[in-house]
């Protein structure tokens, strides 16, 4: 290996002051992902050496970890001071190595994901080419699978377009005009949307609108939620562990979040790796899924009164046309009712379940459950006002969950939690369903020039 | 290829949409990163598929809110010129100024490459990159600037590009939330030390980012 | 305007019509903005000043509690990590927090977080031959019934409200649990494995009486305690 890449590193670091993770560094340089590695600590060694200008570095510690006398494999990225109390306290210490190099002392782990995602989106194609993680069955679909999967994405497709074309005028608006809009500016689209969704009102609820809207059908049937969650269906098989929903946060989320950064910071996606796997988890707790289920959409709907409006979101879910399903599902001695009533299916999600229908009984409806931490503020007994963060399972439907959980990550900061607008909320929702032949990440400002 | 035009669509509301979005997520990882407010009002949210760190303080969020909410105005008409996040001292002495300089671009052309709009995903999702750019540039941006003193508290100031749309009444579209013309001293600093952040120019706006620091 | 000949080939002939109107806004002309005037960086003494919001931006000193949740404040201890968590769980502002008070809502659920402390109890023989024989997954989900004739005295609205503070308190690793009004019963789910636990838990800190039983979906009851 030539020094000539301490040049190239100092230039990234000290003068263009990046943040330089051996992620980006890798992607950028076209390197090994070991190989940068190597090269960050090369160059973060001699620069110790020089003791010129001030360079913060974060380490990845993995190894066996226990807590509570629960032993975990613990993934985490720290700063620098912290390396020595981290590796301490592991019991086996499986890898260290330097995560990244800047100038600036990070406050938090967010600028690592931050710096990553435009190197990997540059290079989605194969972006997991200098990886030292393979998996030789992931393979992207061949053609011809596309074709299959868009011919049985089809007739679903039909049906919504009959209610929709009602009216011949707001069809046209709705194709021409209803496009991808998670992220930026849901707002933008106000006008289009609302437009469509006035004439369409009279005919459906409001949840049922969604559907109606139809993305183009002719592109690749895969719908990544967003960059993330292209990976993890990739790497399916790396990610099982995760993807186990009853395994217990505390071993999962807790102690890899808080130092893992990346983890955590990726953990919006996770909603969606799960969904990729569902069959499986369906597979495995079938009787779980459906209990909790209902232990949330009840929940939920009693809440309702409760809730800020922070929680705006989740409101709204409460409105969809999902009555009082599941109590007496769950109880053993009362089986007879079946949780029939999901409203009337999405595309997507007959599509889901037209694939996977070798697994799932055909009469079962498609619901599903996934863990998402959520915040919730509430009075408590004694009067305080108290939010609390906890992971909750909560049971969703495919057609919820292209929309929902990108938004709801998206669009929290803003609108979602400050002022509710609704309107703002129902449009960007529609769009988003529509959006799911597309990639998210170009989703959010997208959309802006469909108005007109 | 087809133009969208300022008749087509109301360009003006277009980019102060995006502005004004970008300029909240900016002031809000700005009191984050420069430790105007205790760390532990702010959360971790997604915006432009990155985390941002924003506030959880309703008086906060409202005071950020009710100040973009009467700028969007001017912006979409053009009349801001610069959006200056200043961070004083105790004794409201400016110490940083983080400077947003807006202009637009004077062709107004989105081209659409292939199929309908087409062209301008493509263009609003490099809208997107870059502003997920200007993120970083602020995640990063104490790298090259000092601690503040204790204490600080923040305003926003607004440069008109012209005095005579500067009617207050116009710009108080909130009520209760009344502007008033900056004093001098809130303005001016003694040194002042300009270092450029970052510019970012797309075919539907343009943004220019600078720290002034009263330091040296 | 000048006349413009617009050529089209046979095959596109349809759509004259959308060529015709694309056409015409080409032929528009662009819109131009005229460039901004250059005026220098720094203020002038003859420019005019900048306008703000009159009103000062709010000071906060301290992170108010109201603000840092239990599961924040968990995170906290571990926070020698780059993943900022809130550090200060100050004194919270007192005025927010009577503000709290006017409204006193009910809620007839509670999910807990699932604790690290959840694990190492292992569940009795017995417990665990019933698990067995029933071929339970330890992750599977199951379920405690309590009915009135667990609370004494006491109305069940009471028992919820003392198991939501348990809840609260992460005294029931793995559950959710739900009051059941219509039925009279308070639904407290866990893992399977922790399940003898958790019934315990159940009937020391509730003060429960009488046996509670154990459901699990499609089983029905299997256990009781």
């Amino acid at each position: 290996m030539d020094e000539l890449y301490l040049d190239n590193i100092d230039e990234y670091v000290n003068d263009h002051n990046k943040i330089v993770t051996y992620k980006w560094l890798s992607l950028t340089l076209g390197v090994h992902v070991n190989t940068a590695k190597q090269m960050l600590f090369h160059y973060l060694d001699h620069k110790r050496k020089e003791s010129s200008a001030q360079l913060h570095a974060t380490y990845l510690v993995s190894g066996k970890f226990v807590n509570n006398g629960q032993t975990c494999h613990k993934v985490s990225v720290i700063r620098e001071e912290q390396l020595e109390d981290v590796k301490a306290k592991m019991s086996l210490i499986a890898s260290v190595h330097v995560y990244s190099i800047q100038k600036a002392l990070l406050k938090d782990s967010g600028p690592l994901y931050g710096v990553d995602y435009d190197a990997v989106r540059d290079n989605l194609k194969n972006c997991s080419r200098f990886s030292a993680i393979r998996c030789s069955s992931a393979v992207p679909m061949s053609s011809q699978e596309l074709q299959q999967v868009k011919e049985i994405q089809r007739p679903p497709t039909s049906e919504p377009e009959t209610k929709k074309s009602v009216s011949n005028i707001q069809t046209a608006v709705a194709s021409k005009a209803i496009k991808p809009q998670k992220g930026i500016m849901g707002m933008f689209s106000n006008k289009t949307a609302s437009k469509t969704q006035n004439s369409t009102k009279e005919i459906k609820t409001e949840e049922k609108d969604s559907p109606m809207v139809e993305a183009p059908k002719s592109k690749p049937a895969l719908k990544p939620n967003s960059l993330m969650s292209m990976f993890e269906n990739q790497t399916a098989k790396k990610t099982d562990k995760t993807v186990k929903e009853e395994a217990p946060p505390a071993a999962k989320a807790a102690p890899a979040a808080k130092p893992a950064a990346v983890q955590s910071s990726t953990s919006t996606s996770q909603p969606q790796n799960k969904l990729s796997h569902k069959e499986e988890k369906e597979e495995a707790t079938v009787a779980k899924p459906q209990k909790e289920s209902k232990s949330k959409s009840k929940r939920i709907q009693d809440s309702d009164s409760e809730e800020e409006k922070m929680e705006k979101k989740k409101r709204r879910r409460i409105k969809k046309p999902e009555p009082d399903s599941s109590d007496e599902e769950v109880i053993p001695d009362s089986p007879q009712k079946k949780e029939t009533k999901e409203p009337s299916p999405s595309p997507e999600k007959q599509l889901e379940s037209v694939t996977h229908s070798h697994q799932e009984n055909p009469d079962k409806r498609v619901r599903k459950r996934r863990r998402v931490l959520k915040s919730k503020t509430f009075v408590d007994e004694e009067g305080c006002i108290v939010t609390e963060k906890a992971y909750e399972s909560e049971s969703y439907s495919e057609s919820e969950e292209d929309f929902k959980a990108p938004k709801q990550a998206a669009r929290d900061p803003f609108k979602g939690k400050l002022h509710s607008n609704g309107k703002d909320e129902k449009k960007s929702r529609q769009k988003a369903s529509a959006n799911t032949n597309k990639s998210t990440k170009q989703a959010s400002i997208t959309g802006f020039f469909q108005k007109k | 290829m087809t133009t969208l035009t300022r008749q087509d669509i109301n360009f003006g509301q277009v980019v102060a949409d995006i502005l004004c979005e970008f300029l909240e997520v900016a002031i809000h990882l700005i009191l984050y990163v420069r430790e105007v407010y205790p760390s532990g009002i702010f959360q971790k949210r997604k915006k432009y598929n990155v985390p941002v760190q924003m506030s959880c303080h309703p008086e906060l969020n409202q005071y950020i809110q009710d100040t973009l909410h009467c700028v969007k105005p001017l912006i979409e008409k053009n009349d801001a010129e610069k959006v200056v996040v200043v961070i004083m001292d105790k004794e409201h002495h400016p110490v940083e100024r983080f400077v947003f300089e807006i202009s637009q671009p004077p062709l107004l052309s989105i081209r659409e490459s292939k199929g309908p709009l087409g062209g301008s995903d493509i263009l609003l999702s490099h809208v997107e990159q870059l502003l997920r750019a200007f993120i970083l540039k602020i995640s990063v941006c104490d790298a090259i600037l000092n601690n503040n003193p204790p204490g600080c508290s923040f305003t926003v100031l607004v440069h008109t590009r012209d005095v005579a749309t500067r009617n207050m009444e116009k710009v108080q579209v909130i009520k209760d939330f009344p502007w008033i013309v900056a004093d001098e001293q809130e303005v001016n600093m003694q040194e002042p030390k300009l270092i450029p952040l970052k510019t970012m120019t797309s075919d539907i706006l343009k943004l220019w980012r600078a720290v002034i620091l009263d330091r040296i | 305007m000048e006349d413009v000949v617009l050529h089209v080939r046979p095959s596109a002939c349809e759509q004259l019509e959308s060529l015709l109107q694309s056409t015409e806004r080409l032929l528009k002309p662009f819109p131009l903005r005229a460039p901004p005037l250059f005026k220098p960086w720094f203020i002038a003494a003859n420019q005019p000043l900048p306008i703000r919001p009159a009103k000062p931006a709010p000071i906060i000193k301290h992170t108010p509690h109201w603000l840092v949740s239990e599961g924040v404040a968990q995170t906290k201890n571990q926070s020698n990590d780059v993943q900022t968590a809130p550090t200060s769980r100050a004194d919270g502002n007192p005025s927010l927090r009577s503000e709290a008070d006017h409204s006193a809502v009910t809620r007839c659920w509670s999910v807990s977080r699932t604790r690290g402390d959840a694990a190492h109890v292992l569940p009795s023989k017995c417990f665990q031959r019933s698990l067995s024989i029933h071929r339970l997954h330890p992750l599977q989900r199951v379920m405690w019934v309590i009915g009135q004739h667990n609370c004494g005295t006491r109305t069940l609205e009471q028992v919820w409200r003392s198991l939501l503070r348990s809840v609260r308190a992460s005294k029931m690793p793995t559950c959710n649990s739900n009051l059941q009004h219509g039925r009279a019963e308070i639904w407290v789910f866990c893992d399977a494995t922790q399940a003898e636990r958790v019934g315990h838990r159940l009937k020391k800190e509730l003060q429960l009486i009488g046996r509670i039983s154990l459901s699990v979906r499609r089983l029905g009851h299997i256990f009781s305690m």
